[in-house]
């Protein structure tokens, strides 16, 4: 059974120690632990202290075992108790391979550093980026029970009131049933406010999700005494927020803090790492349900009407969620509320919506670490191979002494072996906390940046494999090859060719292979730069310029009916601003939000087939909460995007008007229902004909009640990528009350959050802080959240972008160096070796130009080989991603001249002292050397 | 190096095993009490190779118990202090006795 992984010892540990120690000793000394690590430290310790204690056992353990080992040697009779199979029982060990594979790195610092340093980068970007899709989708929730965690929901509807949720505890088949919304609140006061996410909370939600006093966070969390109306309110901070905006001061715990003007008492902090159950959307305060009160003063919302709750649960140990489901759903059917139960495990890696883009960046992402890492690979066998080959000597001596063929296969093993670990080594470390860097660049606006990447054994393992199977390929190929000495053509000293060495193994296959996969990198990551900087022009393009955005939240209850007013006297108010020049309201804001509905043309039966808002998800804001079910969409409606706007939007967006006119303060809920449509809407709609006077209904109702009375100009760019779509806006006097009151599940009625656009007169700089200040003079039950510009919420959508292009052009840059690298060793060595070649050449006549081009030509033949192989590759892979570009074709002329151009530079910079070197040969001294 | 002579590690081992007794005196319960008593966490892996050691020194004695569940089924080894591993205790005992005495009076 799964469940029990907690209390086994850790496996891996276990593992080794069987493998290191010896028969008997080995059963004795198991058993001790397994008996010593259940019974006391767990208990004791907890689970995650006992796994590190039997962990530092196992290591030491091993340790003590081979020293009493070692004494052996000088003593015979002293018993041995580990593995024999571990320490090769010949005279020459393993330590002398090591210290042998030791001293020879040492000698060659040169070709040791390197190789070390280029192990080191493959294996750090690898590390680094699997950390990442390991805490995004293998990590398991970093909660007790994680594999017993399910959600529940239910037929109809996942939501449930308070009452429902308090008759649905103690069912069979779960060991713990809490619930938790979420909702917003101000914190602080004044000036100072901020918006911050809070989740209300049942009192025994720490306790099931196993967050308490042993699992890390500071303070103490709810208990169910917390969560009963009375009780003084109390908030437990997360993590990642105590860091932010507490600066990690422990003495926050027993501090107050103002949340909607009510006074809570922290009393913990939730243990790094803790988002509840969804990783990377956990709220920045936890506050006891029923203290919810006095945050949304809606006495309602403990009420039956409210359903509001998302349950979850703990599956009893022995239960199945098919238990649970009956259960609750029998239960529910006697309460009269609900049909049936859906019980859903929460699954690892939900971190992000799969069919985001997110993923296939990360997918590329992979392919580019990947890449580098085989570049690596080959780079590393040329050295190597250059490297043995200068010792055919040694190697020659040693094998005419008697050393068997398998005893060098050893030693060259051993040394391989060891720079592949000095490189695992380093590449883990390094790789670790770029994963650190990583997470936090991908932290906006998909994410918020509370993705776990430390390492656990997973990413361990992950690097150790990859280092063994990066030692493997690199060390096996050279060191199988050499181990076998041709003895007496090496002894006599015999001097290869020039023009054989220019033809080895390295510059046939393994220079030409690594100019491929280069090509490939730099391809991409030229077609990812010129995306960001296409997105970049089109942004800079679809600029309003000179307007901010601020994002207004108001406290302010308000009905429905003095609404207009309001929104007329705000407008007014923010007219009087020094600076303002026009000033409009607006629910959407323009880049980062859309809200769609089916609209129907009177005298038009078959619509315009319906376009998607936003293409495959791209840039999608996180999943919502799944929208209530409408019941199937008739197909003769046809799916526009829509906003609702003040008079005035368009003036300070600079969208003009082109046929009709602007909204006016007249168009209130009163009058006649009126809108306006882009000018994709029209030409789709009407075509030539005029959209003005057309009549339409929107929202599947079944009358043409609302007349067009304006066509306003298309905005460039309504998100990143996309081009206007077909958009209808409404007065925002006519938005209908439901979508403009009710935005919380509580029920609270207060207006939705709005955008302000403000557009400053020319050569005015509106400050931000002004237009905050200025907005709460007007109210102080008003609050500005953010203020941006186009330009900031464009660059913010664009991060991820400018991430992987960066990402690409940096591991670009790492193969080129890689590149240089290996040419320029394997040219160098060949030029050293082929001197007396050289040498007799010079003495005939040969020009010293002629002999330098030799080089050079032999380094572009190679290239160019590598080219051809590379370019059809590119495009293959590029062709894979081509979702993620903008602007830019698979096939992209100035990228690919560019990357030939950058590739055959490299290789002649790389040939360049080389070719010097074999000009400068002094024919004496190099006929003499031999 | 005499033949009774005791490292200072295992001095402390003789005498874990035996204030345990013949009964009790396993590699859990040894490394729990050297524990106990030295305040350090011990290699359990450094318990045995010395008591393997003593072992071949004829000092101490072991013999394989029953396995039972908790172990994975795996049998605990059971050491006995011998006759000779008791009067090489008694001997460092005195050597340390007689060295902490002069201590003390100065």
């Amino acid at each position: 059974m799964t469940n029990d992984e907690t209390v086994h010892p850790p496996r891996a540990a276990r593992w080794l120690l069987r493998r290191a120690l010896d028969g008997a000793a080995r059963s004795a000394i198991v058993g001790d632990l397994d008996e010593e690590y259940t019974r006391f430290v767990v208990p004791r310790d907890g689970v995650r202290r006992a796994r590190r204690w039997y962990w530092r056992q196992a290591l030491m353990s091993i340790a003590a075992c081979a020293r009493g080992a070692a004494e052996r040697q000088l003593d015979p009779d002293r018993p041995s108790l580990i593995n024999p199979r571990i320490i090769m029982q010949d005279r020459h060990g393993l330590g002398t391979d090591v210290r042998a594979a030791v001293r020879f790195c040492t000698r060659t610092p040169l070709t040791s550093a390197a190789v070390i340093l280029t192990l080191a980068i493959g294996v750090a970007a690898n590390t680094a980026v699997f950390s990442v899709l390991n805490a995004t989708f293998l990590k398991k929730l970093p909660i007790a029970h994680a594999d017993r965690l399910v959600a529940i929901g239910s037929k109809p509807g996942g939501s449930f009131s308070y009452p429902e949720y308090l008759a649905s505890r103690d069912v069979a088949g779960l060991s713990a049933l809490a619930a938790g919304g979420r909702t917003t609140a101000l914190l602080g006061e004044q000036q100072s406010r901020r918006r911050v996410v809070i989740d209300l909370v049942t009192g025994n939600y720490f306790d099931a999700l196993g967050v308490g006093s042993g699992s890390g966070g500071r303070g103490r969390f709810f208990t169910n005494e917390d969560d009963q109306s009375g009780r003084p309110p109390v908030a437990v901070v997360s993590h990642e927020f105590w860091y932010r905006q507490f600066g990690a001061d422990p003495a926050i715990v027993g501090r107050t803090i103002t949340l909607n003007r009510s006074i809570f008492t922290v009393i913990g902090i939730a243990p790094r790492g803790f988002s509840g159950p969804r990783i990377g959307f956990g709220p920045d305060l936890w506050v006891p349900l029923t203290s919810g009160l006095l945050i949304d003063d809606n006495p309602a919302m403990l009420g039956e009407g409210s359903t509001w709750l998302g349950l979850l649960g703990i599956l009893d140990r022995q239960s199945t969620p098919e238990v649970a489901r009956a259960a609750l759903a029998a239960r529910w059917r006697a309460l009269g509320t609900r049909d049936d139960a859906v019980i859903e495990r929460i699954p690892r890696g939900h971190t992000w919506n799969t069919r985001t883009s997110v993923q296939s960046r990360l997918r590329l992402v992979s392919f580019f670490v990947v890449l580098i890492l085989v570049i690596g690979c080959l780079n590393v066998s040329t050295l190597l191979g250059a490297a043995v080959h200068e010792r055919q000597k040694e190697l020659a001596i040693r094998a005419s002494l008697g050393a068997g063929r398998l005893r060098l296969l050893r030693q060259l093993l051993s040394e391989h072996f060891l720079l592949a670990a000095a490189g695992g080594l380093i590449g883990g470390v390094l790789g670790v906390w770029l994963a650190r860097q990583l997470a936090s660049m991908m932290a906006s606006p998909v994410s918020p940046g509370d993705l776990d990447v430390s390492a656990d054994s997973t990413v361990v393992l992950f690097t150790i494999g990859i280092s063994i199977a990066t030692a493997l390929l690199v060390g096996l190929v050279p060191a199988v090859r050499w181990s076998r000495v041709p003895i007496v053509s090496a002894l006599q000293g015999g001097s290869v060719g020039l023009t054989r060495l220019l033809r080895s193994a390295g510059l046939w296959w393994l220079i030409p292979g690594q100019v491929a996969l280069g090509t490939v990198l730099l391809a991409s990551a030229g077609v990812l730069v010129k995306t960001v900087y296409q997105l970049k022009l089109e942004i800079d393009a679809s600029s309003p310029g000179r307007v901010w955005f601020s994002d207004l939240q108001s406290d302010m209850p308000m009905s429905p009916a003095s609404f207009a007013d309001f929104e007329q006297r705000l407008r007014v108010h923010l007219r009087t601003m020094p600076g303002a020049e026009q000033v409009g309201i607006a629910t959407a804001r323009p880049l980062s939000s859309s809200s769609a509905g089916p609209v129907r043309v009177e005298g038009q039966a078959k619509p315009p087939a319906s376009r998607p808002r936003i293409p495959d998800g791209l840039d999608a804001p996180p999943p919502p909460p799944p929208p209530p079910k409408r019941g199937p969409r008739p197909k003769d409606f046809w799916i526009v995007n829509n906003t609702y706007i003040s008079p005035g939007y368009f003036g300070a967006m600079a969208l003009p008007i082109l046929q009709g006119r602007d909204f006016t303060n007249a168009d209130t809920s009163n009058g006649r229902r009126v809108a306006i449509v882009n000018e994709t809407f029209a030409k789709h709609a009407f075509g030539t004909g005029t959209a003005l006077g057309r009549r339409v209904s929107w929202g599947g109702g079944e009358t043409f009640d609302i007349e067009i009375v304006g066509v306003v100009a298309d905005m460039r760019m309504v998100h990143l990528r996309q081009a206007a779509l077909d958009t209808i806006f409404f007065p925002l006097t006519q938005t209908p009350p439901a979508f403009m009151f009710s935005p919380t599940a509580t029920g609270a009625t207060k207006p939705i959050p709005m955008t302000i656009v403000l557009r400053a007169a020319r050569g005015q700089r509106v400050v931000r802080d002004q237009l905050a200040r200025h907005v709460l003079a007007f109210d102080a039950a008003l609050f500005v959240d953010r203020i941006w510009t186009f330009e900031e919420e464009a660059g913010r959508a664009l991060s991820q972008e400018r991430l992987l292009a960066w990402a690409g052009s940096t591991l670009g840059a790492v193969a080129l160096a890689l590149l240089v690298i290996g040419l320029y060793g394997t040219l160098a060595a060949a030029v050293v070796r082929g001197r007396r070649e050289l040498g007799i050449r010079l003495a005939l006549g040969a020009s010293p130009g002629a002999v330098a081009s030799m080089v050079v030509v032999r380094s572009v033949t190679v290239v160019l080989a590598g080219l051809a192989l590379g370019l059809p590759l590119s495009y293959v892979f590029i062709k894979s991603f081509a979702h993620l570009l903008y602007g830019v074709q698979p096939v992209e002329p100035l990228v690919l001249a560019a990357t030939v151009a950058i590739v055959m530079a490299t290789a002649i910079a790389a040939a360049y002292f080389p070719a010097r070197h074999a000009a400068r040969v002094d024919p004496v001294v190099a006929l003499r050397a031999d | 190096m005499a033949r009774d002579h005791l490292g200072r590690f295992e001095h402390l081992l003789l005498l874990a095993v035996l204030r345990l007794g013949e009964e009790d005196a396993y590699g859990m319960t040894i490394r729990r009490e050297l524990a106990r008593h030295t305040g350090r966490e011990i290699a359990v892996g450094a318990i045995y190779t010395a008591l393997a050691r003593l072992e071949t020194r004829g000092l101490v004695q072991s013999k394989l118990g029953e396995p039972t569940a908790e172990r994975g089924g795996k049998a605990k080894r059971f050491y006995r202090v011998l006759p000779a591993g008791k009067k090489a205790v008694a001997k460092a005992q005195s050597i340390l006795l007689g060295l902490a005495r002069d201590v003390e009076r100065s």
